[in-house]
């Protein structure tokens, strides 16, 4: 479980406080205007900002002492996942070993995941040679390899097509299911969230305007929420 | 916690510091330097009389103050104005061997400056085409010697980079104005007004500044092209006080008012111009309607024309002489040789220390955020506003009394040259560490990549290509430096611009070509090596 308690997070010039509770195995969406504070939330538990006071717990253990690399969370970013000058071998490689010094078993498992992700024997392409939902499933891969209980996506398919979206969300929930991870996930798209979402959250002005199960959330909408949806 | 940061204290703080404060050091060290022996410590304002009031009284010294800021005044007038229709020209046509002409626009940046000014002497000097020509005509008689050719140098190695900012302002207007103006019907007078003059009025300002600049401290060109007391800048006279006279006194108050002079400038163009790219993105043409009759283009046509000859005769002349005198005349290897040498040794010294100074002083920048990211400019601001000469007659002043110079002339230059050539990297290198921390750095977290791992995975392969270009300008220009050199050399113990300059000096003028076409190729070998070797294949 994810447990946001007054989690304070201050930027250069605005600040917000965030209490949010995510269930063990279940998917989350963050919703809301654009500058609300969204990835700040997914940056925040990552590691990549400071935490300003409150708490931040993941399966009971406190995150603020963690170094991103240490804490149980792996993050996708809308871009910039992948590394343009290594193979996408090598960029799933460093799931497994960020020195990449990789053993015959280990490349075994780096095909395995591509595998798992439809990109069997694209391992020796470079990233450009990819298009860009090819990309997230190789950065996707590598999230596989990593294997910590929470996965974080940072609109990572927000360039891509309707059609192509769904299709990325729908491998994400079945890899998540298989592997019991805890998934947040911001987006633009309040479809998105209907599709894939157990639990919706509206972040609105640094802070949480709106929070439930995604059935309930849509259907009782408050006044932030109705305004945002239009 | 605790052992990490004192581990990251050693990786990065301490080159860091020593990045920031060395150049700070030795500038604010030469300027004492230069205080103490301007202002002699006379006890009391009996002999003085105050120091700034007494240097202007000095003709010598109001001179060479008037004479270079007016040199550079035309020169920079000359050059903006000159590249305007050039830079116009080349944004409207399209044609086979533009790219080809737009790299050679980048060769003067790299061909050493004493060799362009024997291709110019080639082709304006009294036995060249142009005097020839100009005289039989009955025009009477000119020399390329005094304004008129450090005029003629300054605007053959501004043309190109002024206009190149220009060429980049006009490709950066959207595509959509063009589009717009078409179907409004714009005239070439309305688009002028409308659309050209607001993206001038940005640029201009900044070019004329940065060619005001250079040629306000440039010196191999008025040292080979000035000289006497008509023509003489601050820099040729402190060369000449601290060589000829020995007055170091004077040499001391001229470096203080040209570092006064150059951060004067430095600070007006600062506030005056505004960052431009002048990336090599600068294929295609703008879809323009209004200069399609035959008239602008023929007039397009002889602007490029004539600059090409302009800017590709000299270069051409210089190889061509420079081939006679290689093949004509004995080389005089023994000499050749060891000032090959002293040059390639020099310009690795440079390498080294351009290196150690920006790459921590880039890192340290894109750490930081907000005022303390100003403060790390500051180094090199004070190299800029130091131009080597005036610096190197502080270090002159400083070490003189200790140490016989000339024994330090090669480490002393590979110092001054490796510095002066920072600005430049910190461009270059900058931008490109900022790009990998913004794109990658939370992935680098994230992974856990440790810091060699982030290096040799990371940063190496994206940090090559600027890093190899850094020092393939570097040597280059080191190779190339005729300014610091000729200030400390030893006379006996040249590099090769020095030995060539003496050829020159002795009317042995066909073995300087001869030389000339050697520093070339020496200067163009090494800014390949770094630049292709080191850059490899482009891998993304």
């Amino acid at each position: 479980m994810i447990r946001l308690d007054h989690l304070f997070i201050a930027l250069d010039d605005w600040q917000m406080t965030i209490s949010l509770e995510v269930a063990a195995g279940s998917f989350c969406a963050l919703i809301g205007p654009s500058g609300a504070g969204k990835s700040t939330i997914l940056n925040a538990i990552a590691g990549f900002l400071p935490h300003g006071g409150g708490q931040l717990f993941i399966d009971g253990r406190d995150m603020a002492p963690l170094a991103p690399a240490d804490r149980p969370v792996s993050m996708l970013f809308q871009e910039h996942n992948l590394f343009n000058h290594m193979t996408v071998e090598q960029n799933v490689g460093l799931g497994v070993d960020p020195s990449l010094k990789l053993g015959k078993t280990e490349w075994l498992r780096v095909e395995e995941a591509l595998a798992q992700v439809g990109l069997d024997g694209m391992g020796k392409r470079l990233p450009r040679a990819l298009s860009g939902g090819q990309r997230q499933r190789a950065s996707l891969a590598r999230a596989i390899l990593r294997k910590r209980p929470v996965l974080l996506l940072d609109e990572p398919f927000a360039a891509l097509g309707p059609a192509l979206r769904k299709g990325m969300l729908q491998l994400v929930r079945d890899l998540a299911a298989q592997n019991g991870q805890t998934i947040i996930m911001v987006t633009h798209h309040p479809d998105d969230a209907r599709l894939a979402a157990d639990q919706v959250a509206l972040v609105q002005d640094g802070t949480i305007a709106q929070v439930g199960k995604a059935d309930a959330f849509f259907a009782n909408p408050s006044d932030a929420l109705k305004a945002y949806l239009g | 916690m605790l052992k990490l940061a004192r581990r990251q204290l050693f990786a990065f703080g301490i080159p860091a510091a020593f990045a920031f404060l060395a150049p700070l050091i030795l500038v604010l060290a030469s300027l004492a330097a230069l205080w103490s022996m301007a202002v002699p410590d006379t006890g009391g304002d009996a002999a003085g009389g105050g120091f700034p009031f007494a240097v202007l009284d000095d003709i010598y010294v109001r001179r060479a103050i008037s004479f270079t800021l007016m040199q550079a005044a035309l020169s920079a007038i000359l050059s903006t104005l000159l590249a305007l229709p050039l830079a116009r020209a080349l944004a409207s046509r399209d044609f086979f061997g533009k790219t080809a002409i737009l790299s050679l626009f980048g060769a003067p940046f790299i061909l050493p400056v004493i060799v362009a000014i024997l291709g110019l002497l080639a082709v304006w000097g009294k036995t060249g085409p142009v005097h020839g020509l100009v005289t039989g005509l009955g025009y009477g008689d000119f020399s390329i010697y005094g304004l008129s050719g450090i005029l003629l140098a300054h605007v053959f190695f501004n043309l190109p980079l002024a206009c190149r900012i220009l060429l980049q302002g006009w490709l950066a207007i959207p595509p959509e104005q063009w589009r717009l103006a078409t179907q409004l019907g714009m005239g070439s007078g309305a688009i002028a007004r409308h659309i050209e003059w607001p993206m001038l009025k940005e640029r201009l300002p900044g070019v004329f500044a940065i060619v005001f600049l250079l040629c306000a401290t440039s010196f191999t060109v008025v040292l080979a092209l000035g000289g006497g007391p008509k023509a003489t800048t601050i820099e040729l006279a402190i060369y000449q006080a601290i060589r000829y006279d020995f007055d170091l006194q004077r040499a001391a108050l001229l470096a203080f008012l040209q570092i006064l002079l150059c951060a004067g400038l430095a600070l007006v163009s600062r506030l005056i111009a505004r960052d431009h790219d002048t990336g090599d993105s600068l294929g295609g043409a703008v879809p323009r309607g209004d200069r399609s009759s035959r008239l602008a283009r023929s007039f397009d046509g002889a602007v490029i024309t004539l600059a090409l000859i302009f800017l590709a005769l000299p270069l051409l002349a210089a190889f061509i002489r420079g081939m006679q005198g290689l093949l004509a005349y004995d080389l005089e290897i023994s000499a050749l040789l060891p000032a090959t040498a002293r040059s390639i040794a020099v310009a690795l010294g440079s390498c080294a220390v351009m290196g150690l100074i920006s790459l921590p002083l880039a890192q340290l920048s894109i750490h930081l955020k907000g005022k303390t990211k100003r403060l790390v400019e500051l180094p090199g601001f004070a190299i800029m506003v130091a131009p080597p000469i005036a610096l190197g007659a502080g270090l002159f002043i400083l070490l003189n009394q200790h140490i016989p110079i000339d024994r330090l002339a090669l480490p002393l230059t590979a110092l001054l040259n490796g510095l002066q050539a920072v600005p430049f990297a910190l461009i270059l290198i900058g931008p490109a560490m900022g790009q990998i921390k913004r794109d990658h750095g939370r992935q680098i977290q994230q992974l856990g990549m440790s810091r060699s791992t982030a290096i040799r995975l990371v940063h190496w392969p994206l940090m090559r290509k600027p890093i190899g270009l850094s020092l393939g300008i570097t040597a280059a220009l080191s190779i190339g430096d005729l300014g610091v050199i000729a200030l400390f050399g030893s006379p006996t113990a040249p590099t090769l611009p020095l030995y060539l300059y003496q050829q020159m000096g002795a009317y042995r003028m066909d073995q300087a070509y001869g030389s000339g076409l050697l520093l070339t190729a020496v200067a163009f070998a090494f800014f390949l090596l770094f630049d292709k070797g080191l850059a490899g294949r482009d891998q993304t």
